[in-house]
């Protein structure tokens, strides 16, 4: 009887927790669930506007029997469109369910053996951009070929590396035929190709930086450019000048300069520069922040960005060079190396297209993939958060690496969050582990501290859901979140004061 | 013999095959891996070391023939026959390949550019189906059909004169037109829209939309609710007929309507109800009928009320408090124009609504 009643209870415990457990399973599945009726398709699907093509428009070659209109120039330019994206979403994914969408006859046939063969070869394309004239088109408007020189980027992967890249300027011939559901592509043939190869960029002088990232402390990450206020960053640039900065590096989401913004973000970045080179800083631009993806299918979505906001960065005399995306190596075991090293070489060498005089670097998140990958850029620069201890080793390797170009350390910092008796940390300890991380990074051409504030409001889409990581995040700042001074501030104005008299020195 | 060596040794040390990719229109072909036919899709090939390579296509192997606009109008609008020629690996074929193009009974000698063959042509007079198509090499296109249509802008109606004693009332009758011809003498397509009116003045109009068959139109009306002159015309495309006189004859009434009315103190007001309006055939006025009803009071003015004829009966509402009030009435209708005076003032029903 004695052996009974324990197992007894035991078993009573196991059958209890067994229901709480059912029971809160139940719940959260029901909380998890989303239903909501509709009564008419229409309400539910939400068709997506289409965006920007990626195309310029030029008299026709010759002349036409039948006027080639602007509502001509928008259907055929999407067409086009469409059909490139599509045959760069097939070839990178093997997937051709959409080339019938946009390609009919011998072109949906060679795309689709293109697509194919692309996955065993590692093969993939992407035309950036068109500048097109219309060369025939039937006078009832059902067939039409467009001549085209076609920015066109050939590339292929294999074995998680690039094994060829080829950037060209080609002269490509396209019939389409309007059939039911609009025009489609059904011959394309290529007469003619110039490669575009990156201007030749000496290497550049390592203009010394030492400045801030900054966003401002109420507007950060992605509400920065929706809600520019130009007093507001006037105040905090003579922040970074009090503290002796003579540079600040900044981010421009492609999204906050999508073309349906209109001309008012591309307005107030020519403020931030002014508002820059009145008070002697540099500015360091960041694109292609919080970007999501790297399929060659978004690729002229990128050019479209870059055509917006190079040329305005290219004619300011306070932007010594371009860092062209925020930590893409993060991003490696997602997207995969090749396709995002890939991406980046297509980028800068096609932002030589629109701005040849623009110097390029990446900031990578760590000093590994600087050192692997100094052929990328004019200009090496990483971030150094890993242990301090290594940070003057990390420096040595990666300049080894890279050659005579200049090496930045884009961020470094330290968050004071203390949860409890300075643990992880505190505004002193902040303070110490970056006057220890400045020092150490002595010999570095440049170095930029995270952040200017603390943050109220931490945006999850930069640095993810984690509470506690939110946290960490909220006091980077070398200001607090009342705008007062941490001990931070006075260790970076000495260590920046040190920096400058380094430099006069030298 | 050195350079194959060199090829061999390269591809032997290098895992990675770079030096195999060809560039051409569609992206990167590395030969061997993929079906052979790609090398032979012409343009340019552009291999890795950049030495360029102009497939060229071979020779005519299927001609697709477009012909438009789907339908010409005769005499008038251009039409456009166009070949795409393509040799038998879908490549389009040379330019200058010569093609012949034809053209119903017309044959030109033309040559390709782009791969396309095209020629611009003015339909023949005469209305019908053209035989086009094209042949390059020893290859023709499928036969392209294409019609000529009447140049209906110029076809000019006109309307059969109807009966000089009028048309009977409340009976059907059929307007036809002449013969329906453009200016070439083509009858109008069998299914061409015809408008026939009838112009009724104040009263509206009536108008139904014919179709043509056999170069003529043909619509039947109902002469009902309205009487007298009715101009008739006849309309195709944006060309109008000169106007028909037509008669409709006057229906003869069957008796005068009864009347019923009804005060409505609250109002002040009175409403009177006609009906039924009879003729002499039997029939009802029909539903939509106009009725007017004109009242001169005791002071000497007059009031006017109209209503559209409901089963044979019209309502109307005076603003006249009281049946004293009322020295003459009188009601028009297709029927013509009845006095109803004495009718009024010796047995009409009064009722009362509180």
């Amino acid at each position: 009887m004695k052996r009974l009643i324990p197992a007894a209870i035991a078993l009573l415990f196991i059958a209890v927790t067994g229901l709480v457990l059912g029971l809160a399973a139940k719940t959260f599945a029901a909380t998890q669930e989303r239903s909501i009726t509709y009564r008419y398709f229409a309400e539910a699907l939400h068709p997506v506007e289409p965006g920007e093509q990626a195309i310029t428009w030029n008299p026709p070659a010759r002349t036409l029997v039948r006027d080639f209109n602007e509502a001509d120039e928008f259907l055929v330019g999407q067409a086009l469109d469409d059909a490139w994206r599509a045959h760069a979403l097939a070839m990178s994914t093997g997937d051709t369910g959409l080339l019938p969408d946009y390609m009919s006859g011998v072109a949906l046939q060679r795309s689709m053996q293109a697509a194919e063969s692309a996955q065993a070869t590692g093969a993939g394309m992407a035309v950036m951009e068109l500048a097109a004239a219309p060369y025939f088109y039937h006078l009832d408007g059902s067939v039409v070929q467009i001549a085209s020189e076609a920015l066109t980027v050939r590339f292929a992967m294999t074995e998680g590396a690039l094994r060829h890249f080829r950037l060209s300027r080609d002269q490509v011939m396209t019939t389409l035929m309007n059939e039911t559901t609009g025009w489609r592509v059904f011959t394309h043939e290529m007469s003619a190709s110039e490669p575009v190869i990156r201007s030749d960029h000496a290497t550049p002088d390592a203009t010394p930086l030492h400045g801030i990232n900054y966003y401002p402390a109420k507007t950060p990450w992605r509400d920065f450019w929706p809600s520019f206020d130009a007093e507001i960053i006037a105040a905090d640039l003579d922040l970074i000048a009090g503290l002796g900065g003579n540079a600040v590096r900044i981010f421009l989401p492609q999204e906050a300069f999508a073309t349906e913004r209109g001309d008012k973000p591309l307005e107030d970045l020519a403020t931030f520069l002014n508002l820059s080179a009145d008070r002697g800083l540099q500015v360091v631009p960041t694109l292609f922040d919080m970007k999501s993806g790297y399929g060659p299918a978004t690729w002229s979505d990128d050019m479209i960005y870059l055509r917006r906001v190079l040329p305005i960065l290219a004619g300011s005399p306070v932007v010594p060079f371009i860092d062209l995306k925020n930590e893409p190596d993060l991003d490696f075991a997602t997207h995969g190396e090749a396709l995002v090293t890939t991406w980046a070489q297509t980028m800068i060498t096609v932002s030589d297209v629109i701005a040849p005089t623009l110097d390029f670097t990446i900031g990578w998140a760590a000093a590994d993939p600087a050192a692997r990958y100094p052929h990328l850029v004019d200009i090496v620069s990483y971030h150094d958060y890993a242990p301090i201890e290594g940070t003057a080793d990390r420096l040595a390797t990666v300049r080894q690496a890279a050659g005579a170009r200049p090496v930045y350390v884009t961020e470094i910092g330290a968050s004071a969050y203390g949860a409890a008796a300075s643990w992880p940390g505190s505004p002193e300890g902040q303070a110490e582990a970056i006057a220890t991380r400045m020092a150490a990074l002595r010999e570095a051409d440049g170095v930029f501290v995270w952040t200017l504030h603390d943050f109220p409001q931490v945006d999850a889409d930069a640095v993810g859901g984690s509470p506690w990581v939110k946290r960490l995040q909220a006091e980077y700042g070398l200001f607090d979140m009342d705008g007062a001074e941490k001990p931070a501030a006075a260790v970076v104005r000495d260590s920046f004061a040190q920096r400058a008299a380094t430099q006069r020195g030298n | 013999m050195l350079r194959p060596l060199i090829i061999a040794l390269s591809l032997s040390a290098a895992p990675a095959v770079a030096e195999e990719y060809i560039a051409d229109a569609f992206g990167l072909m590395l030969p061997g891996a993929e079906p052979d036919s790609r090398a032979l899709w012409s343009g340019l090939q552009i291999s890795a070391d950049g030495r360029e390579t102009m497939q060229q296509p071979q020779a005519p192997d299927a001609i697709l023939s477009f012909a438009g606009p789907k339908s010409m109008v005769a005499g008038k609008d251009e039409g456009h026959l166009v070949a795409i020629i393509l040799d038998k690996y879908g490549n389009m074929v040379a330019d200058g390949t010569e093609a012949s193009l034809r053209v119903d009974q017309d044959r030109i000698a033309t040559v390709t550019r782009a791969g396309i063959a095209d020629h611009l042509f003015l339909p023949t007079p005469i209305a019908r189906t053209l035989i086009l198509g094209a042949t390059s090499g020893d290859r023709q296109s499928a036969r392209a059909l294409q019609r000529v249509v009447p140049d209906i802008d110029s076809i000019a109606p006109t309307l059969v004169t109807p009966p000089s004693d009028g048309i009977p009332y409340e009976t059907f009758f059929d307007m036809a037109t002449g013969p329906l011809t453009d200016r070439f003498g083509n009858p109008a397509e069998d299914g061409t829209a015809v408008q026939i009116m009838l112009d009724h003045g104040a009263d509206g109009t009536s108008q139904i939309t014919a179709t043509a068959l056999d170069g003529r139109a043909e619509g039947r009306f109902l002469s009902r609710d309205f009487a007298g002159l009715a101009p008739a015309t006849a309309t195709v495309g944006a060309n109008g007929s000169a106007s028909t006189a037509t008669r409709i004859q006057t229906p003869t009434p069957a008796g005068t309507p009864s009347i019923v009315v009804t005060a409505l103190p609250g109002i002040a007001a009175l409403q009177i109800t006609l009906g039924p309006f009879l003729s002499d055939e039997g029939h009802v006025l029909g539903d939509g009928a106009a009725v007017r009803v004109a009242v001169r009071r005791q002071d000497g003015t007059s009031l006017e009320a109209f209503d559209w004829a409901r089963d044979g009966y019209a309502t109307v509402l005076l603003p006249i408090p009281t049946t004293d009030d009322i020295a003459e009435l009188s009601v028009t209708s297709p029927l013509g124009t009845m006095d109803l005076t004495g009718q009024w003032q010796d047995g009409t029903r009064l009722e009362v609504m509180e």
